[in-house]
């Protein structure tokens, strides 16, 4: 029974959530200290058994027998290598802080029951993706990511801005997911299997070709939409609608990233195909830069936050087309981190502000929020990769892979040197200079619960680069050199701060104004003009075809044919029994004429 | 001479000839009564057909079948005459085309 101890860590957040949502929505204390001891008990659990296992992985549950369909067998079981592990135990780190920091954060909120309920039912699928060991598995907890994603960006419900973005995540999110069920089925009639464990051996007798393309390119669509990657980010900004926490915890550290989780997963299918691993780098390495040029001109702290998570997810994509998933996902450890820590310290300064999360409308906020100015300057520094915070190991090692690829390399440090811009933008403008609106006059900073949670993830951000990360990987990192990328990196993320500097240092209002960017590159424009519009003329044709041919022709004609006729042949009932005995004569005569001259049916 | 014998052609000759007129009563007479003698007519010209082929076939089961329809015949009649007497209470009449009641 001992052995299946590992299933708790998933089912504590789910209990949680349920006994929250059936029992305790009425007692607020009691739903939060619920919730949060659930993701401590995962948290704890996840920790020990990242202890407990070795580096060569062997800490799975038995599994438990799920679906059998003849001799094909589907069975629910956790993977217990070293990735799992590590990912489970910083996803679970992280909920707890932004656990704790939601106590503070929404400390006056009358349905913070609602809240906690289904930050505990996140957590639980969070859990699952990173646990599941196959295909399947993983897509249904993939699905109530999903959901719980839309549950908490549409929390504040009485917002119709906060429906119509969980609305839109949502959907945008169910295109990528039928990409990736395209690649589930097609990873199973390939290689007729599910597990992740055996994808590894049994790529060796693919057939190769363009099948195997589609199916990596299937695989990475799912990626898009969950990790918002190009063509699909446009979920992600206006997800900020949700409450700060949500927007670090799902949006920012752990939710979005499991695309990159999944795709280090069925990297040996991706790695059959260089076309994939090509498409999959470039859409990477070109979403480094797209989003960090828009943040730029963004005013909404979130925004800018949000975009640069856009852009930071690129580089894991584009390390795990390069073919070092190592280099992704610790840079996935080291920005959930400071990503994490940024969203919490901008869900501070909105909160000190009162709900004000224009940056313009901020200003002067070092003064009145020292401690939240502070760790936002360390995770800006973080972020840019400065070193010697995580960010910049974590960093020079996806820069390093890109050597050989100077294309991606130019386009990944321009992304760099935008991202030291904006990042300097925002501190500037919101923490320096004057308070411009009544609310930052007044600004101070949070409570207790909402300091601790962001000193831990100061420390783990700063501290992160020590974290040894590679060696719950499979230990294939090779020995550390110093490339000349590393140099450039460095010297084009610095120079980054020098313009910002210059120009907003004392400004009260935007200097610039480039509408391209303001308007993120019109692909919302796009969507809304190009494919809603046509899905609408869509809709209009299948509207008037059932309008007319359907509700006209089919079903109204059928009623008026069978009226017709009726009239029709009430005529013959002249109710003359003579009448009819002659028609029945005449009848029987002709049928006696058919017979005789025919024979009749032979 | 012409009619030195009698065979089963002239058996059924004088068959059809009484269905003919019977027929042509049922359809064209408005009386119920007649056309209810016309129905008799029709069965009595069947029987005659069974008969004669039954003689000259050398067909027993012809002749037996004919008692059968002397004996529904008969209670034909006995209901038919008790339904024509019930008409005429109600209706005042046996005409069968005045009878027209079950037309839209």
């Amino acid at each position: 029974m001992i052995a299946y101890a590992p299933y708790l860590i998933l089912l504590l957040p789910l209990l949680s959530a349920a006994a929250i949502r059936f029992f305790l929505h009425p007692f607020p204390r009691i739903s939060v200290s619920l919730s949060t001891l659930a993701c401590l008990g995962s948290f704890l659990g996840a920790l020990a058994l990242l202890v407990m296992g070795t580096p060569e992985g062997g800490m799975s549950a038995p599994t438990i027998p799920w679906v059998e369909i003849g001799t094909w067998k589907a069975a629910f079981g956790l993977l217990g290598d070293p990735l799992a592990r590590m990912m489970a135990v910083v996803v679970s780190g992280i909920a707890l802080l932004v656990h704790i920091y939601s106590i503070g954060y929404l400390a006056h909120d009358p349905s913070r029951s609602r809240f906690f309920a289904e930050l505990s039912l996140f957590v639980f699928s969070m859990l699952g993706i990173v646990y599941a060991d196959n295909l399947v598995t993983m897509f249904i907890f993939w699905e109530l990511v999903g959901l719980s994603s839309y549950l908490l960006i549409g929390f504040w419900m009485d917002r119709p801005a906060a429906g119509a973005a969980a609305n839109k995540a949502f959907l945008v999110n169910r295109i990528g997911d039928f990409g990736f069920i395209l690649g589930i089925l097609g990873t199973w009639s390939l290689f007729g299997t599910f597990q992740f464990s055996d994808l590894s051996s049994r790529v060796a007798s693919s057939p190769g070709g363009w099948v195997v393309t589609a199916v990596g390119l299937a695989l990475f669509c799912g990626c898009l939409g969950k990790s918002a990657q190009f063509p699909l980010h446009v979920w992600l900004p206006d997800s900020m609608e949700g409450p700060t926490p949500v927007s670090s915890l799902l949006h920012a550290a752990t939710m979005v990233v499991a695309g990159v989780y999944m795709l280090i997963r069925v990297l040996p299918v991706l790695a059959l195909s260089q076309v994939t691993m090509t498409t999959i780098a470039w859409i990477g390495g070109l979403m480094t830069l797209l989003p960090a040029l828009i943040a730029c001109q963004q005013d909404d702290i979130k925004r800018i936050l949000a975009y640069s998570t856009l852009s930071e997810i690129a580089y894991m994509v584009m390390a795990v087309g390069l073919g070092v998933p190592g280099a992704a996902m610790y840079h996935l450890t080291t920005h959930a981190f400071f990503k994490c820590l940024l969203f919490l310290a901008a869900g501070s300064a909105i909160h000190g502000c009162h709900d004000e999360q224009d940056i313009w409308k901020m200003g002067g906020l070092g003064k009145r929020m020292p401690f939240t100015a502070l760790v936002t300057i360390l995770g800006t520094v973080a972020l840019c990769g400065i070193p010697p915070v995580s960010g910049f190991w974590s960093k020079d090692e996806i820069f390093t892979a890109t050597a050989q690829h100077p294309g991606l390399a130019a386009v990944s440090m321009a992304a760099g040197f935008f991202t030291s811009f904006f990042m300097l933008r925002m501190i500037l403008v919101a923490f320096g200079g004057e308070p411009r609106s009544e609310g930052a006059r007044h600004a101070h900073d949070g409570p207790l619960s909402m300091i601790a949670p962001m000193f831990v993830l100061t420390v783990l951000s700063v501290l992160g680069g020590l974290f040894p990360v590679d060696s719950f990987l499979g230990g294939t990192k090779e020995e550390h050199h110093v490339s000349w990328t590393l140099w450039i990196s460095l010297v084009v993320a610095l120079a980054g701060f020098v313009p910002a500097y210059h120009f907003y240092r004392h400004a009260i209002r935007e200097p610039f104004s480039l509408d391209i960017l303001r308007r993120k590159f019109y692909v919302d424009e796009f969507y809304q003009n190009v494919l809603v519009a046509s899905q609408d003329g869509l809709g209009r044709l299948a509207d008037a075809f059932e309008g007319w041919v359907v509700r006209g022709f089919v079903v109204r004609g059928s009623g008026v044919m069978g009226r017709a006729a009726g009239q029709g042949l009430r005529l013959v009932q002249c109710g003359q029994v003579q009448a009819y005995a002659a028609v029945f004569i005449l009848g029987v005569l002709l049928l006696l004429g058919w017979i005789l001259r025919v024979g009749g049916l032979k | 001479m012409i009619f030195s014998e009698i065979t089963l052609g002239h058996y059924l000759a004088l068959s059809s000839l009484l269905f003919v007129i019977g027929l042509a009563g049922v359809i064209l007479r408005r009386s119920l009564l007649i056309i209810m003698m016309s129905l008799e007519l029709l069965l009595n010209a069947a029987n005659l057909a069974l008969v004669a082929v039954g003689r000259f076939q050398g067909i027993p089961d012809a002749q037996v079948a004919v008692f059968f329809v002397i004996t529904v015949a008969a209670a034909e009649v006995a209901l038919g005459l008790a339904i024509l007497v019930a008409i005429f209470r109600i209706k005042k009449t046996t005409a069968a085309d005045q009878l027209a009641g079950l037309r839209f």
